[in-house]
């Protein structure tokens, strides 16, 4: 039964390339988001963060295929529905922000008219005017005055047409955003300035939001659970605070060791030997235990099940098995 | 006034008053009824700093603040519109061409994207070994040898079963390792290292941090880092200038300049990094705006615009960098 206050639940889902070699992007990966909610999704290139972000919004294309699992959007599995079923649904209920803005604004558009073309293709009753009038709306929201309509994306900077993107993404009034690195690109002032706005934003129009990064920083600013995955499972999904104060996959706990820290006075960071696993090619087993520090026998064969670790907590660890029964 | 970074009479690397503008292309037309001087980007406006030996010296600013423009220059790449750079005592800029050939020697280079520095039809033992093929007399054998034993330096071990592959074969975090030990195979002393851990995969950053540092304390190198990031800045460099559109604002030993930032821009900056703590959040006090075009910088204080502290001298007089406490320069009216 689906509990009331879930908005999105990811059930066992797994995504393949098959570009000549095949690549398991995501497997076997099962995630709820409840309404209003931040999830921090978080992990290094290769680890399937963006590639679950594109299947919850229904846009893996070939060579990309969903193999298996379910995606539950407010009750509906948007596996099961029909193209211009989940094209209604894309934008208006779910939409998507992603790393580059440049390459998603067209560059002989005026900004307005993006807005206006937004809109018609999924109300096309809606008179220019009104939707000029939205735009207008939230790009104050965003702090751009109504006078930048009429520019092109190349009259503006690259902080400014990604809150151009975030004003798109923010028109139909949907209730989850995917924002996949949307900051990435920019630099750090830009981004903290990006980052509030869209903390703000979130509450304004009461949004769920998944926030898609590899930068820890920005999950312990922003998240309220936060997921790590690696080399396309679940390592670790738990609150914030544990995940930054008790880690419980050997992963993410040596990943926080090895990132530096403004605040951290004279902190020798830890290395994490080895690098991430090529899709094409994983290790047998747990996918981290070439680089773990505590693996032993069974993890180079088997691989590990998500344990409960507490409470919205789990972990997919051999050394975890024991714990379970102490919480259930 | 002394310069910031060194008292001595001959710092390591003394670079002095430098400017560099990029002239923009104009068209025909617009140069023949031009009434005004072309256009030109001011990428640099008058840094001036020294490099000790063996200092790992940091120059952090955002895009667009001119760190790149400036680490180029200090490696001989490209050369000044104006100012001075002197390494271990010469002018580079006034070198005849057999004493710049010698110079190539003791400056090497690291770049952020690892793949694009590889050429992918070389194995890595023979992109190691370039450097030594125009720059050195060692013979074939005696520099295979030295390859082998750069390549284990390094982490790439065994040296055997990397020398012939291609960097296509590795992973982004053993290529930036290859480029490491091409830059270090001629026996430079002094290394600029332009974003090296940008492109690096989060779990691996940390190895090539303490991979250039371990370097740098085993051969006694000087290094120049240039970074946007300030947490790498703080781990890696023993002094830091921070540069804003072409300038430096604040200039201190690492310690003291996270200590004790006083140049409104610095403490800005230190605001807006995103703390990997959820107990430290907290409402953060960040300027509005984003760095100005270099084209048409602002008069005065180039950080004026978006200071929170701005008054008015800021806007009229540029202010010169001055040594506030010990060793500690910033350039902000605030202070004179």
């Amino acid at each position: 039964m689906r509990a009331v206050d879930q908005l999105l639940q990811v059930e066992s889902l797994s995504v393949e390339y098959r570009t000549g070699t095949l690549a398991k992007a995501v497997q076997d990966v099962s995630l709820n988001l409840k309404t209003g909610e931040t999830l921090g999704l978080v992990g290094e290139s290769g680890s399937g963060k963006s590639t679950l972000g594109l299947a919850v919004m229904g846009l893996i294309r070939p060579p990309g295929f969903v193999t298996r699992g379910k995606i539950v959007f407010d009750g509906t599995n948007l596996l099961t529905l029909a193209p211009e079923q989940l094209r209604e649904l894309r934008g208006r209920k779910i939409a998507m922000i992603f790393q580059d803005p440049m390459t998603s604004l067209n560059p002989v558009k005026k900004i307005g008219d993006h807005f206006v073309e937004y809109i018609h293709a999924h109300d096309s009753h809606v008179s220019e005017q009104v939707a000029k009038g939205r735009a207008k709306t939230v790009l104050e929201d965003l702090g751009i005055p109504e006078s930048r309509l009429n520019d092109y994306p190349h009259q503006f900077s690259g902080g400014m047409r990604q809150r151009v993107m975030i004003g798109l993404a923010l028109a139909l009034e949907p209730s989850l955003i995917i924002a996949d690195e949307p900051t990435t690109a920019l630099d750090v002032i830009v981004e903290a300035q990006i980052l509030q706005q869209l903390a703000n934003l979130k509450s304004k129009y009461s949004l769920s939001l998944i926030l898609i990064t590899h930068n820890m920083g920005v999950v312990a600013e922003m998240a309220d659970r936060v997921a790590v995955m690696y080399a396309g499972r679940l390592a670790e999904v738990a609150p914030v605070n544990s995940i930054f104060g008790t880690p419980r996959h050997p992963y993410t706990e040596a990943l926080l060791e090895s990132i530096p820290n403004i605040l951290a006075s004279d902190k020798v960071l830890k290395t994490i030997p080895g690098t991430p696993p090529d899709l094409t090619h994983p290790p047998s087993g747990c996918p981290f235990h070439p680089r773990c520090r505590y693996a032993f026998e069974r993890c180079r064969k088997e691989i590990p099940m998500p344990v409960i670790t507490g409470n919205e907590s789990e972990a997919a660890c051999f050394r975890l098995e024991g714990e379970e029964s102490r919480h259930s | 006034m002394l310069p910031p970074g060194g008292r001595r009479i001959s710092p390591f690397l003394e670079v002095n008053s430098l400017r560099k503008f990029f002239p923009v292309q104009r068209s025909l037309i617009a140069q023949v009824f031009a009434r005004s001087p072309p256009d030109a980007v001011h990428a640099v406006d008058g840094v001036t700093f020294n490099v000790e030996r063996g200092d790992v010296f940091g120059l952090v600013g955002e895009s667009g603040s001119g760190k790149t423009t400036a680490g180029r220059i200090t490696a001989g790449l490209i050369s000044p519109t104006e100012g001075h750079v002197t390494f271990d005592g010469v002018e580079i800029f006034s070198m005849g061409k057999s004493e710049l050939r010698k110079l190539r020697k003791r400056i090497q280079l690291v770049y952020q994207d690892p793949l694009s520095s590889l050429n992918p039809r070389m194995t890595i033992g023979d992109a190691v070994s370039e450097p030594l093929r125009y720059l050195s007399d060692e013979s074939a054998s005696k520099s295979r040898e030295h390859v082998s034993d750069l390549l284990e330096r390094v982490g790439l071990s065994p040296a055997d079963s990397f020398y012939f592959r291609y960097p296509h074969q590795l992973s982004g975090g053993q290529r930036q390792r290859v480029v490491i030990a091409r830059a270090l195979s001629i026996g430079p002393e002094y290394l600029v290292a332009d974003e090296p851990v940008a492109m690096v995969d989060v779990s691996v950053r940390a190895q090539i941090m303490d991979l250039l540092l371990t370097m740098q304390r085993e051969l006694n190198l000087t290094i120049l880092l240039i970074t946007h990031d300030l947490a790498v800045a703080k781990y890696m460099c023993n002094k830091i200038a921070v540069m804003y559109l072409g300038k430096i604002m604040e200039y201190a030993r690492t310690e003291d300049l996270f200590r004790n930032p006083l140049h409104p821009y610095t403490q800005a900056l230190l605001a807006a990094v995103p703390i990997p703590d959820p107990t430290k959040r907290s409402l953060k006090k960040i300027p509005s705006g984003e760095i100005p075009s270099a084209l048409h910088p602002p008069d005065g204080c180039v950080f004026n615009p978006r200071c929170p502290r701005v008054f008015g001298k800021c806007s009229i007089e540029v202010p010169s960098l001055l040594e506030r406490e010990p060793g500690h320069y910033v350039a902000c009216h605030l202070y004179t």
